[in-house]
């Protein structure tokens, strides 16, 4: 059993061990690497498909591709156009479905079908707009140009065959919504293909009929991009070419309505020929592209003026008719507002105040306020206001010796200009000079209270009374010594230590608590000389205490232990006469006499027979 | 003297303790240390197979000689090197006992073997990405693998494809239409590379049994296990008998090969979960010898 035991112990000191050593938790890390970029000629392939699944009427595997490309993971920056994108070819795909049953089934609803007419119509430039979005965004990640060129002009073309398979389906709706009998009047149209916001569509209408009518009562819609429409109505004679001018929304019409100008605005002319009864006679359309431009205007303004100067703003105006323009300084609020003013055409120059502008960048913001076809313009222009730089210097006494010497300075600045002096001491104001013309001038200031010795620092601030000077900041230090309090202090020190006193005697004490071996105060007291000597003894510990302990307790059961006052050979005298016994008697006594070697002598001792006889001590006390 | 003997024991004491220790230690590093090498049945990171077992709970059993196999076992061989000449005979006569053979392979080793089976496929060794059918990133694409009648979307991680020239297969694993095999490794898809449907597996009834051939060594490995369907897949699998897979073409360093000797000769060694049975049978003795001394105290 023993041995037993004794392997175990090894086994659990093992075992501790190898819990330490033991790598089972160590983490064994072989990551793939992943590619971050996208591929994009996979994403340009599945758009191609589903468009080609559209165009081909294969709505039901256009709708699964479209799921199938949403399903992929993609980076953030593309992702958001992705999603965008494939919603709104599930959206148009779903228009495009009711779209076809319409047109096989008939017209039902009128209404219903003027709704999906618009729904698609607007359902489509949205789809486009998004297309060429995600087509910009997929161009960076082709690593290869060759490739680029290959598969965007190939998507090109797929994108063009749905925009005529959405207008043509989009034709269909039109024509089933205007009736089939709509060719009883022939609508020719001509009008410029490009017109500026709030400008004039100037439409010639001619119509032709075999119908014995003179007049003809004319509809006509137009749809601004996804965001507006208009409706006119007019009677127009037959067989006669007739001009028609209607204004386009102006840029502040589209703002005033909510809605955000875009530079170019795809638009559709609608024009409906209805009889009196409102029989639909004929109808055409046309489209146009109604554009928005940003006004060519050229802001000139300095880079750095002097303060005070006047800011001259030279403007450069191209324009068809005049713009507001507001001018801020540094941000676009009511309380920034530097100037409201005309901009009128032609060229001119503003002379802007820079009173209260602070030293420094400051940044000019110009703004034209929309108007026509004109959208609103913003430029900016950092303005640095430049200050003269005032040179000043300060020469101190490095050191006053108080109460005898008082702290002063002399203040140098240059240029000689009429100027603001103010001194601190620290973190005080010491004093204070204004309107000063000397460009020298000696100061002298009064110190906090001073007891014995400290530094100050000496700060002299120049604020130049011309806005076209700098201000600055000289600095020093300067050395106080107090004469007064330092003999003061220094008496009061001889007199407590060399008197008498109670406390004298503590600062004494403390002096001499801690050292070794010192021997360090003289003190006079009239004729007596007082020497102190304090002396650290150090013992060493026995060896044989521990074996002396248990000696001590054994023999303890007959005689009183050991007294602190008695020596080791007191005690044995003791013991012998109090104990009798032949065996443990001489075992007792050599025990000692080793004991007292150890402890009074540098002799070798026998450890092994101290510990023999306390051994056969222990047996003989257990028998 | 007593002294002396004293010294001696505690001497003796701290050799057999430290000679104890380095045993214990070394076998429990060469036990637990987890392996680096790619595929191997101890590598617990992402290109280990450790989970392939832990997953089937012991189902699945890691073998090194295929020799004595149980009749109409599943066999999984991934091959990561070339293998031997025997390779091809050892597998027909396990086709003749009616076993089923799936041979995972990236790098064109099987293509001799297929050859002796007369069949008409090779494994293309050009990595196929897909950008659309993905788990990830296109490193990792998915293909369809129809099992009877369900369909399992496997993940894979940079496979090879199988050109087949034949119409015998009963089944065939698909990428979708997007992917690519990436012929100038670039990672990008590039003129002159084809976008369209890769087989990385297909299957053929031979002998008595079948023969699989996936082009793929990772979609049992520990990173790709539990993505998708691929745990669903082995587990259909491991339906059809007891599943071994084969380690002798793997190319494991010797370390794998002493911890498998190591797990096959003492059962007691074996890591389960994440505690070595050895170890809590070294706890169990210490508790007991620790009751024993306290009994014979009192």
């Amino acid at each position: 059993m023993k041995i037993l035991d004794y392997y175990m112990k090894i086994l659990s000191v093992s075992l501790l061990l190898m819990l330490i050593l033991d790598p089972m938790w160590m983490p064994c890390a072989s990551v793939h690497a992943q590619l971050d970029n996208v591929d994009p000629a996979p994403l340009a392939k599945i758009l191609q498909d589903v468009v080609e699944a559209i165009v081909s009427g294969n709505y039901s595997e256009a709708l699964l591709l479209c799921e199938k490309a949403l399903a992929i993971s993609l980076p953030k920056d593309i992702i958001y156009t992705h999603s965008k994108l494939y919603r709104n070819i599930e959206q148009v795909v779903n228009l495009l479905i009711q779209a076809d049953d319409v047109i096989t089934s008939g017209i039902g609803d009128s209404s219903k079908l003027y709704v999906l007419l618009n729904e698609l119509h607007i359902a489509k430039l949205k789809l486009m707009e998004t297309i060429d979005s995600y087509v910009s965004k997929l161009l960076p990640f082709f690593k290869d140009s060759n490739m680029r060129r290959i598969i965007v002009g190939s998507l090109t073309n797929y994108i063009l065959n749905l925009d005529a398979k959405l207008e043509a389906t989009l034709t269909k709706l039109m024509q089933l919504y205007l009736g089939t009998y709509g060719k009883e009047i022939y609508i020719e149209l001509h009008h410029q293909p490009v017109v500026y916001g709030g400008g004039t569509l100037g439409i010639d209408i001619l119509s032709i009929t075999d119908l014995d009518i003179n007049y003809v009562n004319l509809t006509l819609v137009l749809i601004y991009g996804d965001m507006l429409s208009q409706m006119y109505q007019y009677a127009i004679p037959v067989g006669e070419n007739a001009k028609i001018d209607i204004t386009t929304p102006s840029v502040e019409d589209i703002i005033a309505m909510g809605l955000e100008p875009a530079p170019k605005i795809n638009a559709k002319l609608f024009v409906i020929a209805k009889a009196v009864d409102g029989k639909v006679l004929g109808y055409q359309t046309s489209n146009f592209q109604l554009v928005y431009i940003y006004p060519s205007i050229r802001i000139s303004v300095p880079s750095y003026i002097r303060p005070g100067e006047e800011i001259e703003v030279n403007i450069s105006a191209d324009l068809d008719y005049p713009l507001n323009l507001l001018i801020y300084l540094n941000t676009v609020s009511n309380a920034s507002l530097l100037a409201n003013l005309t901009l009128s055409p032609g060229e001119r120059v503003l002379a802007l105040s820079s009173r209260g502008l602070p030293a420094g960048y400051n940044k000019l913001i110009f703004l034209s306020e929309p108007r026509g076809k004109y959208l609103a313009y913003r430029f900016s222009h950092n303005l640095i206001i430049m200050l003269e730089k005032t040179v000043s210097f300060i020469n101190t006494k490095p050191f006053v010796i108080i109460p005898f010497m008082k702290p002063g300075l002399e203040i140098y600045v240059d240029p000689p200009i009429n100027y603001n002096a103010t001194i601190y001491v620290g973190d005080t104001i010491a004093i204070r000079y204004e309107s000063i013309s000397n460009s020298k001038i000696a100061a002298e200031f009064s110190l906090p209270p001073t007891f014995f010795f400290w530094k100050y620092r000496v700060l002299v601030e120049i604020q130049p009374n011309n806005p076209s000077y700098s201000p600055v900041i000289v600095e020093n230090s300067i050395y106080v010594l107090n004469v007064a309090t330092l003999a003061i202090a220094l008496i009061l020190i001889a007199v407590i230590t060399t008197s008498p006193s109670k406390m004298g005697y503590i600062a004494t004490a403390l002096i001499l608590g801690g050292s070794t071996v010192k021997s360090l105060i003289s003190r006079t007291k009239n004729t007596s000389v007082l020497h102190t000597t304090v002396i650290r003894y150090v013992f060493r510990k026995s060896r044989l205490l521990n074996l002396y302990k248990k000696i001590t307790a054994v023999v303890s059961k007959y005689i009183e232990p050991p007294r602190p006052s008695e020596t080791l050979r007191e005690f044995y005298c003791r013991f012998s006469k109090a104990f009798s016994n032949s065996y443990i008697l001489p075992l007792v006594k050599t025990f000692l006499e080793l004991y007292e070697k150890d402890l009074y002598s540098s002799h070798y001792i026998d450890f092994v027979e101290a510990m023999n006889i306390v051994k056969q001590i222990e047996e003989v006390e257990n028998r | 003297m007593l002294n002396r003997l004293k010294r001696l024991r505690t001497g003796r004491d701290f050799i057999l303790m430290l000679m104890f220790t380095i045993l214990v230690s070394s076998m429990s590093v060469l036990i637990n240390m987890p392996s680096t090498s790619p595929y191997s049945p101890y590598n617990v990171g992402d290109r280990g197979y450790t989970q392939l077992t832990s997953l089937t709970l012991g189902t699945a059993k890691f073998i090194k000689d295929l020799k004595n196999l149980e009749q109409k076992a599943l066999i999984i061989i991934p091959l990561n090197s070339k293998p031997d000449s025997s390779l091809p005979q050892l597998i027909e006569n396990l086709l003749e006992n009616e076993a089923t053979v799936v041979i995972l392979d990236e790098d064109g080793y099987s293509n001799d073997l297929i050859r002796y089976f007369e069949l008409k496929a090779k494994i293309d060794p050009v990595k196929v990405l897909d950008e659309v059918s993905k788990v990830r990133s296109r490193e990792y694409p998915l293909a369809d693998i129809k099992f009877g009648d369900t369909v399992f979307e496997v993940v894979t991680y940079k496979p090879s494809h199988i050109v087949i020239d034949e119409e015998n297969c009963f089944i065939i694993a698909k990428t979708s239409r997007y992917a690519y095999a990436d012929i100038d490794n670039n990672g990008y898809y590039s003129i002159g590379e084809s976008m369209d449907e890769y087989i990385i597996g297909c299957g053929w009834r031979k002998r008595n049994g079948y023969l699989w051939l996936i082009s793929d060594l990772d979609i049992f490995t520990n990173e790709l296990i539990s993505l998708k369907d691929n745990l669903e897949f082995l587990g259909r699998l491991v339906s059809l008998g007891k599943v071994y897979l084969v380690i002798d073409y793997l190319g494991l360093g010797s370390i794998d090969v002493s911890k498998y000797l190591l797990n096959e000769l003492a059962l007691g060694v074996t890591t389960w979960g994440n505690i070595s049975i050895a170890l809590l049978v070294y706890l169990i003795i210490l508790v007991a010898s620790v009751m024993m001394k306290y009994a014979e105290k009192h």
